[in-house]
């Protein structure tokens, strides 16, 4: 049983501050906050600091959560055991917020300037129960040198969640009472008359539910066998039918070292090959939780006069979906050296995902499809190594150990004709046959256009207009011309490896952690910096953008309504590596028999940092980019990761 | 021990099944506080899917947004994108300037968003044959909805027909994602199409709604987007057939003053033949959900008060030139503004409310359109942002020139010059000075007066370069305007690139790209 109530931390966004001309004042000459930066940014980018200074701490969050379990279990008829355990996690998040009138000053107009003409409460509340329950029957024997242990069981899982919210607002001459921004106290939706009020509220309900059946077998513990299957229900599926899917899986392990032909050497003290295949499902439905059942939405309301009348359309199309399933099989060993001071563990793996659940675009007009598609494979190698010791009797002990892991990541099949691709996030993810999934599609920059004669000379340009200073794409095909089809892989938003070190050190009542982790090789598509609709900050590289013959051939002339160098290319592609001193930690134990004077068992104080240090290549505030299944690693403006310092007390009475 | 045994066998048994029965129950779960599709009832009223469509036809690029405006409008030599020079810098060398990208993220809005319209007009009258098949009949009601249906699936037919030619010819259900994937079909069939739709449109559409539905589409309305596609064809009898049948219905009259017309006063008056109604209340004051962004997308682009909105689709100065002397509609088209520290007196009160707006120092237009121009007061009350503004989509003065226009292709001048004297009177108003009348018998003359007529009293609204593009002048005319970057292939616009590499090959480019 435990519980927590936390108050989360009150962010703010960044993508103004990133965006924002450096060189604009904040202030006026009286110290009063500006609402707009320079003409050329406005409507764009607001001041940055006006959601720091007016907008921060007027949130109050608390999470209130508390998690348990009990179970019973008897031991029968010698071999037999019966466990059910039944555990819930009740959560309860409240939150409400102070939504101001923001006064801001402007240098064109005399006075001050509300930025908005009503301030506003919100309110929400929300629920989330996870019920569990486990009903397992255990046999275990041995028939001399052959061991046997049978489970079988079900599981179940519950998941009930609802919210309410409700907000009221009152415009600036209705205003009676003001909501004070430094009196949380009023800080609630009774505070403000009802006259523009809005309220919502949502919730859910999942169950899944499994039988499970395993086996374990070995004989004198060298070799071993294990097989097990599952029957798994999902209430995601029920409607169309397919609820139930069975997956299983097999393994086999020879542990060498217990062979007797190896007893006589002492270099090596474990030594196990192992292999193993199965076939799992997930029932990840993108965030839907009545993924068969598209929900009607409002869609705006038809409005006749001053009657208005909501329309409801379907959110996508109802699809026969069912369980995304992986089929994986891995080989490998460990293997235990110099007195298990070096341990090690190479696996190769190779997995198909099949039927992938994915949101696929409409044609046309036509909505979006949730459905089942395709095959993937990710193979690789995954190697991990430690490297344990002590030096000196009552002295030093460390432990170094490192990890890698290697991915090749390749489309199999669509489920359509081998050449017809998948396109998502605008063209900027390709997803076909032989390639890695959401590969980064488009243009091959091979200079930036001279002058007019290099403009000349060139290809043709059937993809726009182009200038001197404009981008100059790479004639991929050979047809003697640039066209849509000149467009090809550009980067690859899946690493090639992602690796990891720690180091633990343990001195007398001290120790000390160090874990850092890597990936490399994968690209990052930037979106961010889009000068659409104003001049944002531009990147320092645009510093040297061409303005003149022979000035640049990468960087092209600072024109925002030059549209070919808008277009997907990998002028935009950037390298995704990074390395990150993930975590530090520093502790210290109070000996035991200071302890036993205040009645505690055991006492240690703590020191942490996390994400100390990231060295990254992209020019986003994080390389670590999410995404859907068919389109990744593309920023289109992200949070940074925060640094956290934790100083902490482990207590045991 | 052996009968503890049973007992335990007993006991797992029965847990086992209460688990298991309570749990196949639990497997079954529906959505919560949701509608889901069957929920409507069995034969269901379409009302809802049809309500959709008027909100989508309000929708931001269908003809309240900058796609809307960028397409429809930029082209022409008479208004451009306006704003500042780096706001949307790229739409304007693509719709100013005729610098086509098939990228261009508004074609492809454009694009989509029509197509939404026409899929779920096209699951209407699915749904609709589904049901007449079961029952066997239909109710007044669902004859209504269809014709609505069919409507708005020419409406958005015949926008996509004008932009991008030849296009896919989507008028059936769509059940998978794939089904949309099809080829382009020529123009002439997708016209065929939309005079189907509009033929069965008029059959059941009511001539006038009570006052609860005012702005619901009319048999005017559909008779009047009738008119319009025979005019992008030049067919001359047919255009002029359906716009006599709107004139001699006797819903429209041309008494509403033209400087009340673009008014909050002046919404569905009594020459509103398709208005999109929008509006805005005190717990929406400033919602897409029942308003547009129409009037906040043109508004001024100022700061404080004069922050109306983004200054997008600007009258030019030819605009302003093409006005005759006096000409009440140029004060009615044009609305004038002083720049930050510009002097107030270099400019007019714009009236009725005497409003002399102060715009950013770095906009490049010269006059904003005044037909988007939002009441001072609404704007205190809700936002400045003008989401009430209705859209006026046909005014019966359009529909009073295509009969002028198409009575003198047709070689009647006479009744030509009489229709386009109409719409000159009430522009004339009481000052009989103003805008002598067109006497002229020459069909060349006339037609000439007639084109200059459609300039300047739908100014700003919409059109103007299918206009030009139909008469066969676009390139003159725009040369002539210093837009020389525009060639014959200009027309039509690409295909957005995003939907021919959706189609993998089913969509081509249009010729020339």
């Amino acid at each position: 049983m435990n519980a927590s109530r936390t108050k989360p931390t009150d962010a703010k966004g960044v993508s103004g501050a990133i965006r924002a001309a450096p060189i604009s004042p904040i202030y006026n000459a009286q110290g009063d906050l500006l609402h707009t930066l320079p003409d050329f940014q406005r409507a764009q980018v607001w001041n940055p600091l006006i959601d720091v200074i007016t907008r921060a701490n007027h949130n109050i969050a608390t999470n209130n959560r508390a998690a348990g379990n009990v179970y019973g279990e008897i031991d029968f008829l010698d071999h037999f055991s019966f466990k059910t355990t039944f555990s819930l996690d009740y959560a309860v998040a409240e939150n409400r917020s102070l939504s101001p009138i923001i006064t801001v000053y402007n240098p064109d107009i005399p006075g001050a300037e509300n930025l908005n003409t009503s301030e506003s409460l919100s309110q929400s509340k929300s629920t989330r129960t996870v019920a569990q329950g486990d009903y397992i029957l255990n046999y275990d024997n041995s028939f001399g040198q052959h061991n046997l242990t049978l489970t079988g069981g079900l599981t179940t899982n519950f998941t009930e969640y609802s919210s309410l919210g409700g907000s009221r607002s009152q415009n600036i001459e209705d205003i009676i009472f003001s909501i004070p921004s430094n009196d949380s106290d009023k800080w609630w939706i009774s505070s403000i008359p009802t006259k523009s009020s809005a309220n919502s509220s949502s919730q859910y309900k999942r169950f899944t539910m499994s039988y499970l059946l395993r086996a374990l077998y070995n004989y004198q513990n060298r070799y071993l066998f294990n097989a097990s299957y599952r029957r798994d229900g999902a209430s995601v599926f029920r409607s169309v039918g397919n609820t139930w899917d069975n997956f299983y899986s097999f393994g086999a392990g020879w542990v060498v070292s217990e062979e007797t032909f190896m007893k006589d050497q002492s270099l090596i003290d474990y030594l196990k090959l192992k292999g193993s295949w199965g076939v799992l499902g997930s029932q990840n439905t993108g965030g839907y939780n009545y993924p068969t059942y598209p929900r009607l939405e409002s869609s705006g309301s038809a409005v006749f006069g001053d009657n208005i009348i909501t329309g409801y359309s379907i959110q996508y199309l109802p699809q026969d979906l069912s369980w995304e399933k992986t089929y994986a099989w891995e080989a490998g060993f460990e293997l235990n050296m110099f007195d298990n001071r070096l341990r090690l563990e190479p696996v190769y793996y190779n997995k198909v995902t099949k039927d992938i659940i994915v949101m696929l675009a409409g044609f046309s007009g036509a909505k979006n499809a949730l459905e089942n598609l395709g095959e993937i494979q990710n193979r690789g190698v995954e190697v991990s190594a430690s490297w344990a010791d002590q030096i000196g009797s009552d002295g030093l002990n460390y432990s170094l150990s490192a990890n890698l892991t290697t991915m090749d990541n390749k489309v199999l099949s669509l489920g359509r004709g081998p050449e017809d691709a998948i396109f998502a996030a605008g063209g900027i993810s390709r997803s076909l046959e032989g390639y890695p999934v959401g590969h980064l599609f488009g243009y091959k920059v091979a200079g930036v256009y001279q002058n007019r004669e290099d403009v000349k000379s060139y290809y043709p340009n059937s993809v726009g207009g182009v200038a001197p200073g404009d981008l100059k794409f790479t004639d991929v095909n050979g047809d003697g011309e640039i066209t849509q089809d000149d467009r090809t892989m550009i980067g690859n938003p899946t690493p090639d490896f992602t690796y990891g070190f720690s180091v633990n050190l343990d001195y007398k009542n001290f120790d000390l952690g160090v874990d850092m982790m890597g990936v490399y090789g994968n690209e990052i598509y930037r979106t961010w910096d889009d000068p659409t609709y104003a001049q944002l900050n531009y990147l320092t590289n645009r510093m040297d953008r061409w303005n003149g013959e022979g000035t640049s051939n990468w960087e092209p002339i600072l024109n925002p309504s030059r549209s070919i160098n808008l277009i997907n290319s990998n002028y935009f592609v950037e390298d995704g590596s990074f390395f990150r001193i993930r975590n530090i930690q520093l502790g210290y134990t109070f000996e035991s028999d200071f302890l036993q004077r205040v009645y505690l068992k055991s006492l240690r104080i703590y020191a942490n940092v996390q994400n100390l240090k990231t060295w990254t290549r992209n020019t986003g505030y994080t390389p670590e980019i999410g995404g859907s299944a068919l389109a990744f690693g593309i920023d289109g403006g992200t949070y940074p990761m925060p640094m956290v310092y934790t100083f902490g007390v482990n207590l045991t009475f | 021990m052996k009968q503890m045994k049973i007992y335990f066998w007993i006991i797992i048994a029965a847990l086992v099944s209460i688990v298991q029965i309570g749990c196949t129950d639990l497997l079954d779960q529906k959505p919560q506080g949701e509608w889901v599709e069957g929920d409507e009832g069995s034969g269901g009223s379409y009302q809802s899917d049809v309500f959709t469509l008027y909100a989508r036809v309000r929708g931001y690029h269908i003809s309240s947004g900058t796609t809307a405006l960028a397409i429809h409008s930029f082209r022409s030599e008479d208004a451009e994108k306006g704003s500042t020079a780096s706001d949307g810098a790229a739409h304007g060398k693509m719709f100013d300037d005729f610098e086509y990208i098939a990228t261009n993220g508004l074609i492809g809005s454009y694009w989509t968003s029509n197509y939404e319209i026409i899929i779920l007009a096209n699951k209407i009258l699915d749904d609709i044959a589904q049901s007449e098949n079961e029952k066997g009949t239909l109710s007044e009601g669902d004859l209504t909805n269809k014709s609505e249906a069919h409507f708005f699936r020419a409406y958005a037919f015949f926008n996509l027909v004008r932009a991008f030619g030849d296009v896919p010819k989507i008028d059936f259900r769509i059940e998978n994602a794939e089904d949309a994937n099809i080829p382009k079909s020529p123009a002439a069939e997708i016209y065929a199409l939309i005079d189907a739709d509009l033929t069965a449109a008029e059959e059941h559409l009511p001539q006038v709604w009570p006052p609860v539905y005012i702005g619901r589409v009319t048999w005017g309305a559909a008779r009047a987007l009738h008119a319009r596609s025979y005019m992008m064809r030049n067919d001359w009898s047919n255009m002029h057939a359906a716009a006599v049948d709107v004139i001699q219905s006797g819903h429209y009259n041309l008494s509403t003053p033209y400087n009340q017309i673009f008014r909050e006063t002046g919404e569905n008056s009594s020459e509103s033949v398709f208005e999109l109604q929008c509006t805005a209340t005190a717990s929406q004051p400033g919602s897409n959900d029942i308003g547009s962004q129409f009037a906040q997308v043109q508004g001024v682009r100022g700061a404080g008060e004069w922050n109306l909105g983004w200054g997008w689709h600007t009258p030019t100065e030819m605009m302003a030139e093409a006005f005759e002397a006096g000409d009440p509609r140029k004060d009615e088209t044009l609305l004038y503004f002083i720049k930050t520290g510009g002097d107030p007196s270099t400019i007019p009160a714009n009236q009725p409310y005497n409003e002399k707006p102060i715009a950013n120092a770095d906009v490049i237009n010269k006059y904003y359109n005044k037909k988007a121009y939002t009441n001072p007061s609404l704007r205190a009350t809700y936002t400045k942002g003008g989401f009430w503004y209705n859209i006026r989509l046909i005014r019966y003065s359009d529909v009073v020139l295509m009969a002028a226009e198409a009575a003198n292709e047709l070689g009647q001048t006479g009744q030509a010059m009489e229709y386009l004297e109409m719409v000159r009177a009430r522009a004339r108003g009481s000052n009989a000075s103003l805008l002598p009348k067109v006497t002229t018998i020459d069909q060349a003359e006339m037609r000439d007066a007639i084109r200059h007529e459609r300039r300047v009293e739908l100014g700003m609204e919409f059109d103007r370069f299918y206009d030009l593009a139909r008469w066969g002048i676009a390139r003159d005319v725009l040369h002539a305007a210093g837009k020389t970057g525009y060639q014959e292939r200009h027309a039509l616009l690409p295909i957005p690139q995003n939907e021919i590499d959706k189609s993998n090959g089913v969509l081509v480019q249009n010729p020339n790209y």
